[in-house]
Order: structure tokens, then sequence, then C-alpha cells
């Protein structure tokens, strides 16, 4: 042990000893309003959404004279934030790809697409597709995206991994500062199911793509997959695939190595690398 | 939410380690709670799926670390105006010794700081540094050598003393 390394060490547990947490049920707590909160912001961006509306027809339909800026005492009430238990409101989400079932399905895309929203901080209003999603091993993935406006060079997307129970992990990808490139990958591992690690990867691949193969590391086949059509409103295309892992990864070191976009001519046309270091490009 | 009795376990046995990580990374105790308590209330509503994960512990250091960065660049654009304000730093009860490291710290860019709390405190070699922050391991070689050179310059130690080679 060096001395930077026994100064850093005792340094962080006085800090350690003197720091004050209110313990796990605060976090838990926490992490609850956390998501109460963000339900009541979508809730009340919808509710000035729908209050614009009907004012704006109002106009409409009253000819010159002017309706009211303030609704009514008779109008309705804004719509309430979300209370536990109640289905999330998805009425901003468009389906091309239906929902995954029940209520926990519901919840899974409501989760999924109000990452959205964090692409441009402020900007809740743009629509909101759910572009794909799927079942398999345990698990239910999606992919949710914005369709960009003329002239954008970035992409806002979203994904997500859930379990049966509605929870999982999920998170945007892209956004103003990450240019769209021609082939991208993301992922998760060590999903566990029926006693065996899988790993998961997508992204979104070039629209000239069709087809998308995925290299992996310590012994796993190649994984040939088809990009899933995102439709014209779309610059890319997107992948999933799972795989299965040897074993558990303790490192958390990517399983995948490199993913290759190929035509219909079996022409490459898009290369990552996936792992970590000089050279990452995926 | 299911299985939150581990999720306090998992808690319970992590805390006090991700509070000193993160500590001399913001360089304010009150800072630091506020990161680490966020991180796990991420992870709380996300636990049935980071139970499975043989790392939570790491994953919640991530997401500890990505907040203490986006916080100390939002500092950074209020820092004159604190100063003007003319505000006390927060004082950790601490050593002298380790008040003098974090201070030394606390003029490191975050970047840095993360690099040397992940690699030297942590362990993290330099490859799971590169994954944990998001960039090529190259770009974390070099902010360990000029984090270790400006820390020895700021505590008035040659860095082979620090740090020998």
């Amino acid at each position: 042990m060096n001395d930077l390394q026994t100064r850093l060490q005792k340094a962080a547990d006085e800090a350690a000893r003197h720091g004050r947490t209110p313990g796990p049920e605060a976090a838990i707590g926490r992490g609850r309003q956390r998501r109460r909160r963000l339900a009541g912001a979508t809730a009340t961006v919808l509710a000035l959404l729908l209050l614009a509306i009907t004012v704006g027809a109002d106009r409409l339909s009253g000819g010159n004279q002017l309706a009211p800026l303030a609704p009514p005492s008779t109008a309705r009430p804004p719509a309430k934030a979300p209370q536990p238990g109640s289905p999330p409101d998805l009425s901003d989400v468009q389906l091309p790809a239906g929902l995954p079932p029940g209520r926990v399905g519901k919840q899974m895309v409501w989760d999924v697409t109000r990452e959205l929203a964090r692409c441009q901080p402020g900007d809740t209003a743009g629509p909101k597709v759910l572009v794909a999603w799927g079942a398999a091993h345990g698990r239910t993935w999606l992919i949710a995206a914005t369709p960009p406006q003329a002239g954008q060079t970035w992409l806002c997307w979203a994904n997500g991994v859930f379990d049966a129970g509605g929870a999982g992990g999920y998170g945007k990808e892209g956004g103003p500062g990450f240019p769209l490139k021609p082939l991208q990958a993301s992922g998760v591992q060590n999903i566990r199911s029926r006693g065996k690690y899988w790993g998961l990867v997508m992204g979104y691949v070039t629209k000239r793509a069709t087809g998308v193969q995925v290299l992996f590391r310590s012994g796993i086949a190649p994984l040939e997959l088809v990009p899933i059509q995102a439709g014209d409103r779309f610059p890319v295309n997107f992948y999933v695939g799972f795989y299965g892992q040897p074993n558990e990864d303790s490192n958390l070191e990517w399983f995948v190595t490199r993913v290759i976009a190929y035509n219909s001519a079996g022409h490459k046309v898009a290369e990552c690398q996936a792992t970590a270091g000089p050279g990452h490009s995926c | 939410m299911t299985g939150s009795g581990s999720f306090e376990e998992f808690y319970t046995g992590a805390v006090s380690r991700l509070l000193g990580q993160l500590f001399l990374v913001t360089g304010d105790l009150h800072e630091a709670e506020e990161v680490v308590q966020e991180a796990f209330a991420r992870a709380s509503v996300r636990w049935s799926w980071l139970r499975d994960y043989n790392a939570p512990e790491a994953w919640v250091r991530r997401v500890a670390m990505n907040l203490a960065a986006d916080r100390a660049r939002k500092l950074r654009r209020q820092a004159r105006a604190i100063l003007q304000l003319g505000l006390p730093p927060e004082a950790p009860e601490v050593s002298v010794e380790t008040l003098a490291l974090v201070e030394a710290l606390r003029t490191l860019p975050v970047r840095q700081r993360q690099a040397i709390v992940l690699h030297h405190l942590v362990g993290l070699p330099v490859e799971e540094v590169a994954q944990t922050l998001r960039i090529p391991a190259g770009t974390v070689k070099s902010l360990l050598s000029r984090g270790r050179r400006a820390l020895a310059a700021r505590l008035g130690e040659p860095e082979e003393a620090l740090y020998p080679q």
C-alpha cells in the first residue's frame, strides 16, 4: 500500500465515521418520492397542454370574441398527479408496437418514455414513440425515441429492461451532445434467469443496414440480428439481442467486443468497437 | 418493492464506504451525503433488477460519481457568487491531515479527483476506471498522472514520496 492510498483510506474512513446518512428507509422513501415527482411534473405538463388546447379551440370557435385566458370556475380541475396504484397516463405516447401487457407493462412504458425528456432539459413536449418492445429470459425490454426535427443531427432515444414485477433499469441515450453515428451499441449483462446469466445488446443502426452482427469475447458465438424497422420518422433503425454468458461477469467488462452492420449485398456498412479504452467507438 | 430487506442489507454494508469515497471527490461531507443518498434512492427503485447483479455497489458508485460531477459543474458556475457572498466552506470534523489532503484534492478538476479515488482508493484497474467514467483508458492514465503531480505540488511534497513508482 503506497502513501497516497494510505492517506486516501484514512481520510475516507474519517469521513465515513463522521458522516450522517438517514438510513435505507429514507433512501427507499426518497426513491418513491422521486418517482411520484416525475409523475406529477408530467401530469402538470399534460394539464397545461390540455388547457392550451382548450383555450385555443375556444378562441377559434369564438370568432372575434377573445376567450378568457383563465379557465372559468366550472372548468374541470387540473389533472392530479398519478397516485401510487393508479395506472400511468400514456396519452402522450405513440404506440405503433403496442404495449407490454398489464398495468406493469404500462408502467414500464411510462418509465422509459419519461427518460426522453432528459435529452433536452425543459423540453417535455416532443413526441414520444414506443418503437419496439419484447420479452425473453424473464425480462421485458423496450426502446422509445423522439423523432428528430428537420436538420437535427442527433437522436434522443431511451431503453429499459424490466423484470416481471416492473422493476428494472432504464435510461436515455443520445441528445444534443451525441451526434448521430451509423452504428451505436449499449446493453446490460449479468441478467440472471433460471440459473443462467444473460446479456442484452441493443442500439441503433443506419437504415442502409439489413443485418447486424455482434461479436463477443470469452467464446460466445456471434449474434446475427435483423434491425427493427423504426419507420420514416426516424433516421435509423434499432436492433436488440440476448446472448448467453458463459459465467457471471465479476469484472463489469462488457462481453461485446465489436458490432458490424451489413447491407443486403453482404457488404459492411458500419462497424464499431465496444471494448472500453482507446478505440472505443460504439 | 420486492427485496427491500436485501436492499437494507446492501445499504447498511455499503453506505459508509461510498460516503468516504465520495467525500474525497466532492471535498464536502454534506455534499457527499447528498449524492450518496440520492444514488441509493435511485438504486432502491431498481433494486429487484440491481440485486441480480453481483456488483450493485459499483452501480451506485457510478451514479454517485456522475451526480458529484454534475453538481461540481453547477457549483463552478455559482462559484463567483458564493465567493462574493463570503460563505465559509463546509468544514467536516476530520483531522488536520485529512483536511489538508481534501483541500488539495479540491483544487483538482473533478475528473482527476474521480480517477484518483477510483484507482488509488477503490483499487479499480485503469480499464475499470475508464468504464466507470466512460472515458478512454488512455485518458484515465493521463488524469492519474496529472492529478498525482498536482496533488503532490499542492501538498508541498515530491510526487515520489506520495506515490513511489
